[in-house]
């Protein structure tokens, strides 16, 4: 991935997520959301959930799995654990992060612009690109709430 | 209340079956009777009973039917306003100052087994009346119609999404539950009675939305026209057809159940990955049917798209730019058949564009289109320039 790179049209002007910490934080509380959530846990725990999502101008990676405990859904961990495996991996600045959890932002969009790097096989994007919308669902809420200018940082 | 005991001849009003077919149903426990004490519940179920049996099923399949719940739902039409059939055509007509011959068109349109019955309900009646006080304001007749049929279209839709979704995830579960018939009804007919006032505001907020959103396609649409009075009447749209490559033979090779899984998580990742201005006309199988006002996005969507799919089962794409007449929610004309012809002629993992679309889109850091040269396409007279599209080099 190259320098974080303003996509055209979709996202306006504003304070993007610069912070290593604060994106921790909005992607963890999002996940505990998610987990904590009787539609969205069950169902991506169902589709065998298998993500990594890098984020390297922050120097920041996310795994996301199904969980093993039956009191969640979900685990995560904020690592670059090499001996997790997962069936897609998407890699993007934190500034298409931003508005692409929040809904601002077409992966495809990203894939073709060259912002947004996929790694994975047809049947986990099949699987896993409808279900994250569930996660973005969350993201979106939890900024609009507690960062209201960082939504203003992904546009309309 | 759902437990309100009432007498037979009330049962037997509301199911419309006789005071002695209750009875002998009730003995044979087709219909579920405590102590012989007739509930609205029961008398509904009997109605469903009375229904199944003019199709054919016998007292012993109904039995088990009713034993295990799968009747149940009878009660919650209770909820839905009578249609007792009041009113003729004439009345109708008398009524609303519209022609009998309009009534019985319209009645005809809304294309259920009821609106041919020739006669009218209260409800029915009422909405003539309104469909005479929207012409009277001026609307052409022919618009009314056609409304009048895309309602009729996409309510039944939803009206049978309802049903079916309701039925999945509420009923099916109390079967599997074990949950006592009558109970079950009872059950069903709470949370229907508590759902059913949500789903009207529901549908009008969807509704204003996607009215907001065409008002404004609508304005652009307009500015273009008077800047090409040649496109009058039409809308100017980027239109794309994008389709799974060898669907017939997974289907085969795999089976029906996992096809159509496979559709359905495609159209998903379809509607997932758009542009916010494009969106799904139709499905047809494994083929989508999209239009976007800008044809940049929507090119460079398909591309990025097929850029999820590396390996089997890949997509391909056709996209072309131009003129449609929009009629009942879909897009028709020659330019919409030119882009199913180069969807036709494009390869897995390709996205085949038209000179149109890359006229439109003009500069682009995002895209390049490589000739492919004039292209017979079927049941076009004269051959096609395509271009397939994809990101140029990061190098340059």
């Amino acid at each position: 991935m190259g320098s974080t790179l303003a996509l055209q049209g979709d996202r306006g002007e504003g304070p993007a997520i610069r912070s290593r910490a604060e994106l921790r934080e909005l992607l963890d509380r999002t996940l505990q959301a998610v987990d904590s959530d009787d539609f969205a846990g069950p169902l991506l725990r169902g589709v065998g959930l298998s993500v990594r999502f890098e984020i390297p101008n922050l120097d920041l990676v996310l795994n996301v799995a199904p969980s093993v405990d039956p009191d969640h859904h979900l685990r995560w961990e904020f690592a670059d654990d090499r001996s997790f495996d997962p069936k897609l991996e998407l890699t993007m600045d934190s500034e298409v992060a931003n508005a692409y959890l929040q809904g601002r932002e077409s992966l495809a969009i990203g894939i073709a612009r060259r912002h947004v790097r996929f790694d994975g096989r047809a049947n986990a994007a099949l699987l896993y690109v409808p279900a994250l919308r569930l996660v973005c669902e969350h993201y979106r809420r939890i900024v609009n709430a507690s960062h209201p200018d960082r939504a203003a940082a992904a546009g309309r | 209340m759902a437990d309100d005991v009432i007498s037979l001849s009330e049962a037997a009003r509301i199911s419309g079956v006789s005071s002695s077919t209750l009875k002998r149903w009730a003995e044979k426990r087709v219909v579920p009777v405590s102590g012989g004490r007739w509930t609205r519940a029961a008398a509904a179920q009997a109605r469903v009973v009375a229904r199944m049996r003019e199709r054919g099923h016998s007292l012993g399949e109904l039995r088990r039917a009713v034993r295990d719940g799968r009747l149940a739902f009878g009660y919650v039409e209770d909820l839905l306003p009578e249609t007792h059939r009041v009113h003729s055509p004439a009345e109708a007509a008398e009524r609303s100052g519209l022609e009998q011959e309009l009534i019985e068109r319209i009645m005809s349109l809304l294309g259920t087994p009821t609106a041919l019955e020739g006669t009218l309900s209260e409800g029915d009646a009422a909405a003539m009346s309104l469909i005479a006080e929207v012409l009277k304001a001026g609307f052409p007749l022919v618009a009314v119609l056609q409304l009048v049929r895309v309602y009729a279209q996409s309510i039944r839709k939803i009206s049978e999404a309802e049903v079916r979704v309701f039925h999945q995830y509420v009923h099916q579960p109390l079967i599997r539950q074990g949950v006592d018939a009558l109970e079950m009804a009872e059950e069903m007919e709470g949370l229907v009675r508590d759902l059913l006032p949500l789903t009207s505001p529901l549908m009008e907020y969807v509704h204003q939305r996607y009215l907001r959103f065409y008002m404004e396609q609508d304005v652009v649409g307009h500015m273009e026209a008077e800047l090409d009075p040649g496109t009058l009447g039409r809308v100017k749209m980027a239109f794309c057809f994008v389709d799974l490559t060898g669907f017939t033979r997974y289907t085969e090779e795999e089976g029906d159940e996992e096809a159509l899984d496979l559709v359905e998580r495609f159209v998903e990742t379809v509607e997932a990955t758009l542009p916010s201005k494009a969106l799904i006309v139709k499905t047809i199988g494994d083929e989508v049917m999209i239009v976007s006002p800008e044809p940049g996005a929507l090119t460079e969507w398909a591309v990025g798209f097929l850029g999820l799919f590396p390996e089997r089962p890949q997509p391909r794409v056709g996209l072309h730019y131009g003129n449609a007449v929009y009629r009942d929610g879909d897009y028709f004309g020659n330019d919409v058949n030119l882009t199913h012809r180069v969807v036709a002629r494009a390869l897995g993992g390709e996205v085949m564009v038209t000179t149109a679309v890359v006229d439109g889109i003009g500069r682009s850091d995002y895209l390049k289109f490589d000739p492919i040269g004039r292209v017979d396409l079927k049941g076009l007279s004269e051959a096609v320039e395509l271009f397939v599209a994809g990101a140029p080099d990061p190098q340059g």
